[in-house]
């Protein structure tokens, strides 16, 4: 059988939900990462996933990039699903050999402090309506990996067993998943700890707002922090390379490639694929990443929900390219695609658009 | 000379007693005086019951200006008298009516009776301070400082579903007490811009935003945070271990119950009024969280799954599963009340419960369930006070309440009662679970060792911020979630309140991985995990654990209507029935000797609850108020005869005035036959404060594993009577008769 390296974007709306599927040299494998919002399982990724089940295939490893609801809810109905087999509302006769998730405890909080100050402020702000301080923000998701954690050991599936029970994290050495070879690009320890500091600053004000009786300014909690801890990865196979990259930002995205020793003397990489972070935000990326970080395809994630893809992510990338050839793959035809096609007619910038059929589930891209 | 109160049983110890003491009372079989010390140990070498009462030195270590009093030997006026405010009135022996009456007439208003011949009271100023010191009963003042009310409470970090956000100010209740306080506070709110969400002759309900909460405090009411209840089991689920076939021995034969004739009342999410098991026996709907707006009907469906479940366990017939997943009560008929909104919020519950109470009432409910609370680690709030409230003024109105998910092994370092690291903390109950008058449940482990969470860890399923590993050998966080039922679940919230150290949970129930009615409307991801068939799904939470109660109650109140000609059982009588019969876990969670904050006063179970075998009898006596006590120091005697050795319960329950801590107090005595005689307290492996016997809690047990041969001797006492007060008494055992002698 010949190689075949395949990416199937599924309709994740605004959300993430790729499956990655190899057949190399005899050795397969199928990787699912994130799962997508509510309702992406049942609509589209359920089907997707009976045709694999359908071909024998299972999947080898399930990532949850970070835990927002945009990423992590289809991957909770997905669990659900198998634990309750054909009592599922929707069943799927798949199975998942492990889980590749990043504790909040393990990442963010390793001490366990900010946890507690999280839920006090969200308790100060609004305690009385709270039996749990689950519902809302970052703790929102929080629990929403707790729940999965919950039920992958409720079937059993083992969690970041490919890197000792630990954080899945820059400098971990390659996992090798049949035959495609997973680096850890994102997050970096560098990252994280910028990160803790930024946030327990952030809780710190917010806890003097509290204090001193102005809750409205410390009622907004930025959902960034969880966002920017996304697993980001380098996949090989066949000699290709991709790069997913969660909702992580750019910056953070080179750094962990220069810590993986993964750039070029000129501080550049290029890729056979690169699904943009963040569904193509404007804020997560800027021009020059678009330089240093090269691919034949770009993978975006959108269905224009909060204005994703921003126009701008996608004028940087074509004005990078500079006339060099490329395809840009979506999930959805959204406002900012338009005015992209538009102003930059594909056919005067040298590159080619592919945007998933009306009522497929998934749009395919064949790396090799 | 020591202050004493003597306790008697018989002619000849009231006369041993007159001879001992200088009577200062002389009640009806209780004797109040003076006595020297060798007197005291010689009429309790005779088995009689005396009681010290306080002397200057426990006043002084209790923070009291000590006032003297008038003939009770004490040391008067240690120091300065309290400034005008709220006073804790240390009183010389159980409260007298009298007293209270004197108090009225010096315009001193009397807020509530607290433990230990205590009163709270309203002096307004230094004069009639001066001459409430001076009354002779009065040995002790000290100012009581408003309990700072909480800013915010802080509930431990749950798992599950997320609950609905809410968007807003927080909710806080203001107190009306006194005329024209409710127009003040709607008029301020007007002014301020603040929402009214209601108000009840007793209570305003507002959202305030925080800066405007010092302005709404300096209106100089009582206010106290509102928590939004949330629904008590987005925790886990399991099979409810009470057997189809529930039966009692009754005149030489067995008879089965099914909770016929019984309507239970289920404030919830709402209702699958398609599910199979329930057909013909739905009573009403009413929609309190999604109300009509005509044209628009009231929605009580259930898209939740919560109040679908929690019905199932209480009434489901288990028709959709060929009776297997029956409830406890499957002949019961329900009345659900949906308080959950359209938000997914629980909005629907009145200002004042007594709204949702009543509502249920005149359509016939006698058990009300309400699986539902607020987490305000055992604070007694407003929803508390209007369930004592409610069944105070309908004593017939059993009101079942989970005790909450907030467990945690997490050790709070403000805490100073705590459990060793690794074991689950005190602390923890929401209310209204923390009402004196209803029925609290807990939740403990089931049995099942497969299905829904039964096979995680405590730690897998709840993380280790509620279950931090120690690494010792007994720890929680390493503990399945279910499969050992001597062990209370992890998250069920544990007593005891605050700040009297009232026992609740009253008693536990299986509350983890129960199996009940799913209602079709709900998503998977309710349920940890669905039954084949999609007719049932596991749930976990003490939410699930109050209707194995409640359906239990169905069943004690049918046996007394049908079986033992009881036109109308009061709640504390199914209330002592269900605790009497309940059986003390081993586990090490499970807190030891009962009663205690983790399981209360142990586990329900059918079986040593009603007669399960021929021999055994269940005696009991249920006093209504106005044949009940009227005035305090009196001595009601009951005598039983034990034909065979073996085990012997007795319970003691009284639905007590509304207020945070006991307002009356009536004791439980217990004389085993033969002598020298002796005397048996309830509640004897509670020991706390200053006297011997219990003064915290409105149900007292004594429990005799193998008991004698003979006549036996129950005694009731009251020992403070702010208002008249009924009792209900049960006895089990090996008993001659039904009835108990008088």
């Amino acid at each position: 059988m010949a190689d075949r390296l395949t990416l199937n974007v599924v309709q994740a709306r605004e959300g993430d939900c790729l499956v990655l599927e190899a057949d190399v040299a005899g050795a397969s494998a199928t990787v699912l990462v994130d799962g997508g919002p509510a309702g992406v399982f049942a609509a589209d990724l359920a089907p997707v996933l009976d045709q694999l089940s359908a071909r024998g295939r299972r999947l080898d490893r399930v990532v949850l990039s970070h835990v927002d609801a945009d990423h992590v809810a289809g991957l909770l109905d997905l669990f659900a699903a198998l634990r309750n087999g054909p009592a599922a509302s929707r069943p799927v006769a798949i199975a998942a050999d492990g889980l590749w998730h990043n504790q909040f405890s393990q990442t963010l909080d390793p001490n366990g402090a900010i946890e507690p100050r999280l839920a006090g402020l969200l308790a100060a702000l609004e305690a009385n309506t709270l039996a749990s301080p689950d519902s809302r923000f970052s703790l929102d998701g929080i629990a929403q990996g707790d729940r999965l954690l919950r039920l992958a050991a409720q079937v059993a599936c083992p969690v970041n067993v490919d890197f000792a029970g630990a954080a899945a994290q820059v400098g971990a050495p390659p996992v090798n998943v049949g035959p495609l070879r997973f680096t850890v690009v994102g997050p970096s320890v560098t990252t994280l700890a910028a990160l803790r500091v930024e946030w327990e600053d952030w809780l710190a004000d917010r806890e003097a707002h509290v204090a001193n009786g102005e809750p409205a300014l410390a009622a907004f909690l930025d959902k960034s922090v969880p966002n920017l801890s996304s697993i980001q990865l380098l996949v090989e196979a066949a000699g290709a390379r991709l790069l997913l990259t969660g909702d992580g930002r750019g910056d953070h995205l080179l750094l962990g490639l220069e810590e993986a020793g993964l750039l070029d003397a000129r501080g550049r990489i290029h890729v056979d694929v690169f699904k943009l972070p963040h569904h193509g935000s404007d804020r997560n990326v800027d021009r020059a990443l678009f330089e240093r970080i090269t691919a034949d395809t770009y993978v975006v994630s959108a269905d224009g929900k909060h204005g994703n893809p921003d126009l701008p992510t996608l004028v940087w990338l074509v004005e990078a390219a500079a006339g060099r050839h490329f395809t840009l793959v979506c999930t959805n035809r959204t406002p900012s695609l338009e005015r992209l096609l538009q102003a930059f007619p594909p056919a005067v910038h040298g590159y080619t658009v592919r945007v998933r059929a009306p009522g497929a589930h998934a749009v395919e891209v064949v790396v090799r | 000379m020591r202050r004493v109160v003597v306790t008697t049983l018989h002619e000849e110890e009231a006369a041993a007693a007159a001879s001992s003491c200088t009577v200062q009372e002389q009640g009806d079989g209780v004797i109040v005086g003076l006595a020297a010390p060798a007197a005291i140990d010689a009429l309790r070498a005779r088995g009689i019951l005396v009681e010290e009462l306080p002397d200057e030195h426990w006043l002084e270590a209790a923070g009291f200006t000590v006032t003297g009093g008038g003939g009770g030997g004490l040391e008067s006026f240690s120091g300065p008298l309290p400034p005008p405010g709220t006073v804790l009135l240390a009183c010389d022996g159980p409260i007298r009516p009298v007293w209270l009456e004197r108090l009225g007439e010096l315009g001193v208003a009397v807020v509530e009776r607290a433990a230990g011949d205590q009163l709270i009271v309203r002096v307004e100023d230094d004069v009639t301070m001066a001459t409430v010191a001076g009354l002779d009963w009065v040995i002790g003042m000290q100012e009581m400082l408003p309990a700072a009310a909480p800013e915010a409470y802080t509930p431990a970090p749950l798992t599950g579903p997320p609950p609905a956000a809410d968007e807003g100010p927080p909710w806080w209740d203001v107190k009306l007490e006194r005329i024209g306080d409710r127009e003040a506070v709607v008029a301020w709110a007007g002014g301020e811009g603040v929402e009214v969400v209601g108000t009840s002759p007793r209570r305003a309900r507002l959202r305030v935003p925080a800066e405007k909460l010092g302005a709404l405090r300096a209106l100089g009411l009582q206010v106290e945070p509102y928590v939004l209840p949330g629904l008590h089991n987005d925790l886990a689920r399991e099979l409810v271990g009470v057997a189809g076939g529930a039966r009692a021995h009754v005149g030489g034969a067995f008879a089965q119950l099914t909770g016929a004739g019984q309507i239970v009342g289920v404030a919830d999410s709402g209702l699958d009024d398609q599910h199979p098991d329930f057909q013909g026996r739905i009573l009403a709907l009413k929609p309190w969280g999604r109300p009509a707006r005509p044209p628009a009907k009231g929605d009580t469906s259930d898209n939740h799954g919560h109040g679908t479940h929690v019905a199932g366990t209480i009434l489901g017939d288990g028709s959709a599963s060929g009776g297997q997943l029956a409830g406890v009560a499957p002949g019961a008929r329900l009345f659900l009340q949906s308080v959950m909104d359209a938000a997914g919020r629980l909005t629907g519950l009145p200002v004042d419960l007594a709204d949702l109470f009543q509502e249920a009432w005149d359509a016939g409910v006698r058990i009300h369930n309400n699986s539902w609370g607020s987490a305000v680690r055992g604070r007694y709030t407003g929803t508390s006070e209007d369930v004592d409230q409610f069944v105070a003024e309908h004593p017939e109105m059993l009101v079942v309440i989970s005790a909450g998910n907030e467990g945690t092994s997490r050790v709070d370092p403000a805490t100073r009662i705590a459990e060793e690291p690794g074991r689950v903390q005190p602390l923890s109950l929401g209310a209204p679970a923390t009402s004196k008058n209803a029925l609290v449940v807990g939740a403990r482990r089931s049995s099942r060792a497969k299905g829904g969470w039964s096979e995680l860890t405590h730690v897998q399923a709840f993380r280790a911020i509620r279950f931090p590993p120690t690494g010792k050998p007994a720890d929680v966080a390493g503990e399945r979630v279910s499969s050992d039922s001597e062990q209370p679940a992890g998250f069920s919230s544990r007593g005891p309140c605050l700040p009297d150290r009232r026992i609740k949970p009253d008693v536990l129930a299986p509350g983890t991985d129960v199996i009940s009615a799913r209602s079709a409307d709900a998503p998977d991801d309710h349920f940890a995990e669905i039954f084949p068939g999609r007719q049932y799904g596991y749930m976990s939470g003490t939410s699930m654990a109050a209707p194995v109660v409640s359906g239990l109650a169905a069943l004690v109140r049918e046996y007394y209507v049908r079986h033992r000609q009881v036109a109308g059982p009061s709640a504390a009588l199914l209330k002592a029935t269900i605790i009497n019969g309940t059986q003390v876990l081993s586990g090490g969670d499970a807190g030891g000797a009962i009663p205690n904050a983790h399981q209360g006063f142990g586990a329900v179970n059918l079986s040593t609850t009603l007669p399960s075998a021929p021999g055994l009898r269940l005696a009991f006596v249920d006093v209504p108020r106005s044949q009940g006590f009227q005035v305090v120091n009196v001595v009601r005697k009951f005598t039983f005869d034990v034909t065979s050795p073996g085990p012997l319960r007795i319970c003691l329950a009284f639905t007590d005035v509304a207020a945070s801590g006991l307002q009356n107090d009536l004791d439980l005595i217990v004389e085993p036959p033969g002598l020298p005689r002796r005397k048996l307290l309830g509640n004897p492996d509670l020991r706390g404060g200053m006297r011997a016997e219990d003064t915290e809690n409105n149900v007292e047990i004594v429990r005799i594993a193998d008991a004698a041969m003979g006549r036996w001797t129950v005694a009731v006492v009251s020992r403070n009577i702010l208002a008249p007060q009924g009792f209900a008494l049960v006895v089990l055992g090996n008993l001659t008769s039904e009835v108990l002698g008088g």
